[in-house]
């Protein structure tokens, strides 16, 4: 049984997961059916079989019996031929009552030719409820309307033909039959009711799940692809942080960051002269030195501009030893080149030597660009311009730096030396003063190749935490080593 | 002035413990809240104490640099008014305080007993690592051994270039009156470098370092310990310093100066170095609050 009023009974979109708007589409189908096989299977054979009893109860009226019995071949074709045409749930319903209504009429009227309210002929009328009210998914309305319309007839010939006590006693028994069959179908078609909903409440679930699996794996899809694309950009560790979404990189921001550029002196002229494939080689050997320690020291890979590459460290993770950063990578990058120079300058076939300049200052952080064509996490601001432009002006192997830059740092692990005021393209209003750096000690933060027990890349790295404890880090992975002891009160812990 | 220090003496050390209950069993979260609380609340107090002020804003990049050290030796009144100079006072002269300028006689006590224990015709030599002021080393030329006319070699070796200036003149100051004719010498080492690789020299007959392990991870800390246990000579001691675990003052540090230092028992201590070699005796200074792990390599 289902609410009154009666919905909407547009077909739904499978979008939709409304469950009473399926189930009355499902109820327009499952009306059409029943009208189907009640008309072809039940009505028209039963309603010329029982002529027999026509013959036998009431011969004399066999003949107008007959014609009255056999008006169900149109009545029925009719039914078929609006049940086709109905879309609506209501209709449906319309067409199955004017159906009910046309069998039970002729019944009435055999009723009332005979002129005996108790005639058995009344359970013609129960065999139509029988089939109508427990196989069509009525509303509750509709339900009363049908069955008044199969039995209201029946009681109004009924009681004006009544003129005995036997006969109103014969009506009277008779009600009970009517009444239970009434109620005992109301029941039936209410847990059937209850069962289609369920079966319909899963067949959406299922829906739902397929469809939010299918969502999944195109949301994870294009998560790969796009993480893909950052693990070009960012450190593993960042990559994995922008994964869980701990960091967030919806929006463009205005972060204080240090930049660094870094070139290969005279690449121009190499290229144009040397073998193709060689300076292709050298150039990805130089590509993997730089950006691998770059992402060690989590700094942001911004883009490569043919031999150059462009990178800032604080965002999209800060650390206050940002500036240390950089200019430990820019050490570092300049060591890998001069150790693997054998390697470089059988490619290169010259001896390989970058220029590094390195800003501080504000830039606007974020993804740019254009989803269908390209987009990637860039910097747009001065400073990275500033640290082009020291990159041009450092001499061979040299790593050139602005003034913030030697305010921000540590100054006793580096040797600082003033190269003088100088105007740059682009900054010419300002004399700007530039240092080179070198590192004061020798690189011995790797410890002996002690392998990251948790990563299997990484290695531990002589680090202070947080607390400005000495400890074992992985950069790969963020591991810190620990030692056997318990220490309630270890590193300022409360 | 006499009063208010008097005040201060009194009434802090039992808001010490308080705060100590207070913060205790606090997770990571709650802590670093609390901190911050603490510090917002105490900022116009507690920072114009020129100790208070340099241990929580580390100019160095770390709390115990030689300056601290320095406040810590000269016992003065000195702020920017009478509460600051009175509050640096009793900072300076709290049981850390005293626990710090207790381990430079501590230090200077080593000192004398390796040169009464060897024969006066054997040079000695030593290293002090994260040498800061070389106090105990100013307190040894005081000593009647510098008057000897032994040969010894004192060896400090700081990552800041400051502290090792300091150390020199102080140190060169006191010798000049003293005629010891030991050699100084001040090597400027990132401790990064020390830990990572060792020390270029061997053939020490002390090595000792009392600010620096409280720094130092476990694992860190075993390191550094192996690679300067090799510098030794046959005989020689590694003297390590590390705060106790009994420390009254580390709320204060904690809490104020986000002064934060790993705190050892003996039993830490002696377990932590027992895979370095050598036999292993763990003594403390006066009030116990420093502990030394003395390793000695065998003969």
């Amino acid at each position: 049984m289902s609410h009154d009023p009666e919905p909407p009974t547009a077909a739904p979109a499978p979008e939709d997961f409304d469950l009473q708007a399926l189930r009355d589409a499902d109820r327009v189908e499952e009306i059409k059916e029943v009208l189907k096989v009640i008309a072809n299977n039940m009505a028209m054979p039963l309603y010329l079989m029982f002529w027999i009893s026509d013959i036998l109860y009431v011969p004399q009226m066999k003949w107008e019996f007959l014609f009255v019995r056999m008006l169900i071949i149109p009545h029925c074709l009719t039914v078929q031929y609006l049940a086709k045409r109905v879309a609506t749930f209501r209709g449906a319903q319309l067409v199955a009552l004017y159906f009910n209504f046309g069998m039970a009429i002729a019944i009435n009227y055999m009723i009332f030719r005979i002129d005996e309210p108790a005639t058995p002929y009344y359970a013609g009328l129960n065999l139509i409820a029988l089939g109508n009210l427990a196989f069509i998914p009525w509303t509750r309305r509709f339900y009363i309307a049908v069955a008044l319309s199969i039995f209201a007839p029946y009681y109004i010939v009924g009681l004006l033909q009544s003129k005995t006590a036997e006969d109103f006693t014969g009506l009277f028994l008779n009600s009970f039959f009517v009444f239970s069959t009434i109620i005992m179908l109301f029941f039936i078609r209410f847990f059937n009711e209850r069962l289609r909903q369920r079966e319909l409440s899963s067949r959406i679930a299922l829906h739902n799940e397929v469809r939010n699996r299918d969502r999944i794996i195109i949301e994870k899809s294009e998560e790969a692809i796009r993480l893909s694309a950052l693990s070009r950009q960012f450190s593993p560790q960042v990559v994995s942080a922008i994964r869980n979404r701990k960091i967030d990189l919806s929006s463009v921001r205005r972060s204080k960051i240090c930049a660094i550029f870094i070139d290969i002196v005279n690449s121009t002229e190499r290229v144009a002269r040397g073998d193709k494939d060689k300076i292709h080689k050298a150039i990805a050997m130089f590509m993997d030195d730089t950006v691998r320690t770059l992402l060690k020291y989590d700094i942001t890979v911004d883009k490569f501009l043919g031999d150059g590459i462009l990178a800032f460290s604080n965002d999209p993770v800060a650390y206050p030893d940002y500036v240390d950063r950089v200019l430990r990578a820019a050490i570092e990058i300049r060591n890998r080149i001069k150790q693997n120079q054998d390697q470089y300058e059988l490619y290169w076939m010259n001896h390989l030597e970058v220029r590094i300049g390195v800003a501080v200052g504000y830039a606007n952080v974020g993804f740019y660009g254009n989803d269908r064509y390209y987009k990637s996490y860039t910097a747009i601001g001065a400073v990275i311009n500033l640290a082009s432009r020291l990159c041009s002006s450092a001499e061979p192997n040299q790593i050139l730096v602005t003034s913030d830059v030697v305010d921000a740092v540590k100054a006793s692990e580096y040797v600082l030396n003033s190269k003088g005021h100088r105007s740059l393209k682009g900054f010419e209003s300002d004399m700007i003063r530039v240092y080179s750096v070198d590192p004061a000690f020798d690189d011995s933060s790797a410890v002996e190749s002690t392998d990251c027990p948790v990563c299997s890349t990484g290695m531990l790295f002589l680090d202070t935490d947080e607390k400005g404890i000495f400890v074992l880090k992985c950069r790969e992975c963020g591991h810190i080593k620990q030692g056997t002891l318990q220490h309630p009160r270890a590193a300022g812990a409360a | 002035m006499a009063l208010t220090s008097k005040f201060l003496k009194e009434s802090f050390p039992t808001k010490h413990s308080e705060i100590g209950q207070a913060i205790k069993g606090l997770t990571a979260e709650q802590y670093k809240a609390s901190a911050e609380f603490f510090r917002k609340q105490l900022k116009h107090l507690i920072y114009d104490a020129p100790f208070s002020k340099r241990a929580f804003e580390k100019p160095k990049g770390y709390a115990g640099d030689y300056e601290m050290m320095n406040h810590l030796y000269r016992d003065e009144f000195v702020g920017p008014h009478l509460f600051a100079k009175c509050l640096h006072n009793y900072f300076i002269n709290e049981p850390a305080g005293q626990a710090v300028r207790n381990r430079a006689f501590y230090l200077k006590k080593k000192l004398s007993e390796k040169f009464a224990a060897t024969p006066k015709t054997t040079p000695l030599k030593f290293l002090s690592v994260a040498s800061g002021p070389a106090r105990e080393v100013q307190l040894f030329l005081e000593t009647p051994f510098a008057k000897e006319g032994r040969k010894a070699e004192f060896v400090c070796l700081d990552q800041d270039e400051d502290s090792l200036k300091f150390a020199q003149r102080s140190i060169r100051t006191v010798d000049r009156e003293i005629q010891s004719g030991f050699g100084f010498r001040f090597v400027n080492k990132a401790i990064k470098n020390v830990i990572g690789k060792g020390l270029d020299e061997t053939e020490f007959d002390v090595i000792y370092s009392a600010g620096l392990f409280d720094y130092l991870s476990e694992p860190v800390a075993q390191m550094a310990a192996t690679r300067l246990f090799n510098s030794l000579k046959p005989g020689g001691s590694l003297i390590i310093g590390n705060f106790n675990l009994f420390n009254p003052t580390l709320p204060l540090m904690d809490l104020a100066w986000d002064w934060h230092l790993i705190y050892r028992s003996p039993e830490d201590l002696a377990k932590m170095f027992a895979p370095v070699g050598g036999s292993i005796t763990v003594e403390q200074e006066d009030l116990g609050i420093n502990l030394f792990c003395v390793i000695r390599k065998p003969e």
